[in-house]
């Protein structure tokens, strides 16, 4: 009996647009790119039934507050969303904060990025009022006590004040890549990459050992390709992006836990590869929120990070690798 | 006379064993000539070939082979080098080249 056919491994890829983001799987053995996207399609679309806060209908969106305050039972999808949120909370101290999901809506972040207004000076956005964006303005923020922290989860039990609303947005979509990324590699026998908004997982092996992966915020940011081995992630966080403009103010999408008020940046960007996506963007995430702090913090974790600063200067922490050459002023 | 047909089985006895050693040792000497390609079917002949092969030998583990303490004088043997702590893989790597698969970008 002839042998069976060798994969074919000449890679394929599929990109498509979701949650307001791109997002891309790419197989080593091509034959199987649609099998594999129609994994990431079934993994996001149970990930946006449960926890997608902008769609009304998704399990998240119809809890009460009455309900949760009681403790409500949550599908386990849900409750591993949810002790994914906790986990990162934990391990950043505090910096990604599930529970801002009430302050992302006061600063008008309540729809898809797609149905805001688009910030001054952008193709879409209307620079008519940028005399509003220079002038100073002043904005109620009181220090708030740490949300996550009086969310429990027992089991499926899922209990927290009335007056709290999750925003599972910092987590769910690393963790989505994640889960993507181990189902292609496990069902379909393939090494495999997905990208979710440029929150990046890998599983399975490579000819290769690994993938080339081009580390860019914006077009205009400092750019360097690193190599990504086999089963490793990498996330980049962006004040630079997933921005609107709400009152005559444009704001980006990263609170801080502290004030419930969007950080003032001190990083562009920052990137952080790890084990996996979710402890990535929990890195790079909390290294926006803690602003000057963070380099020293991230060095402190052993992070291999790369921080972008508002000059475009670069800041390496950690076992990131050392780039070819770096834009004058440059550090490392 | 039994004395005597005795002495002829015995000498015919030995006379088999010596042709055999001597095939057996053809058969060594064969198979250290040809080497591990060597592929005889006979059975004689399949060992020497096993017990030359091209591999390289691999020295013995102290650690792990467990005989300097059986055949020693009863002194204690020297404790064995403790095998070196593997190093967590980087998660990043300089580039190696090629064209990128992916864009790692704030979203």
């Amino acid at each position: 009996m002839a042998p069976p056919p060798a994969p074919e491994l000449t890679s394929a890829r599929s990109d498509w647009r979701v949650w307001s983001t791109d997002a891309a799987v790419v197989v080593e053995r091509g034959d199987v790119v649609d099998a594999a996207r129609a994994v990431a399609d079934e993994v996001i679309a149970a990930v946006g039934a449960a926890c997608d806060r902008f769609d009304p209908a998704s399990e998240l969106s119809r809890l009460s507050g009455e309900q949760t305050e009681r403790g409500v039972e949550v599908s386990p999808l849900l409750a591993d969303l949810v002790a994914t949120a906790l986990r990162v909370a934990e391990r950043t101290g505090g910096s990604v904060d599930p529970t801002l999901g009430r302050e992302l809506a006061r600063w008008g972040y309540d729809r898809d990025l797609g149905e805001l207004e688009a910030p001054a000076g952008t193709a879409e956005g209307s620079d008519a009022d940028t005399d509003a964006a220079a002038r100073p303005f002043a904005v109620s923020v009181t220090r708030r006590s740490p949300g996550w922290r009086s969310v429990r989860l027992a089991g499926r039990i899922l209990t927290m004040p009335a007056s709290l609303r999750l925003d599972l947005g910092a987590t769910a979509k690393p963790y989505a890549a994640d889960l993507v990324a181990a189902r292609v590699a496990r069902d379909l026998g393939t090494g495999v990459l997905v990208s979710l908004g440029g929150d990046i997982a890998t599983a399975g092996t490579t000819s290769a050992g690994g993938w080339e992966v081009l580390v860019q915020d914006a077009p205009a940011d400092p750019s360097q390709q690193v190599f990504l081995p086999d089963g490793s992630a990498i996330a980049t966080s962006s004040t630079q992006k997933r921005r609107w403009r709400h009152d005559g103010r444009d704001h980006q999408h990263i609170l801080d836990p502290a004030t419930g008020a969007p950080v003032v940046p001190a990083w562009r960007s920052a990137t952080v590869a790890a084990s996996d996506c979710v402890e990535a963007n929990a890195l790079s995430t909390a290294a926006i929120v803690r602003g000057r702090a963070a380099a020293p913090w991230l060095a402190g974790q052993g992070a291999a990070a790369r921080l972008v600063d508002l000059q475009g200067r670069v800041v390496a922490t950690g076992a990131w690798p050392a780039p070819d050459t770096l834009p004058d002023g440059g550090t490392r | 006379m039994a004395t005597l047909e005795r002495g002829k089985r015995i000498a015919g006895w030995l006379t088999g064993l010596i042709g055999a050693g001597s095939l057996a040792v053809t058969a060594v000497l064969s198979g250290m000539l040809l080497g591990s390609t060597h592929t005889a079917s006979s059975p004689a002949s399949t060992t020497p070939s096993s017990g030359t092969s091209s591999e390289p030998s691999q020295p013995s583990n102290p650690s792990t082979d467990g005989t300097e303490g059986d055949e020693g004088d009863g002194s204690q043997s020297p404790a064995a080098p403790a095998p070196a702590p593997v190093a967590p893989q980087a998660p990043v790597a300089p580039s190696q080249g090629g064209q990128s698969s992916g864009t790692s970008s704030g979203s």
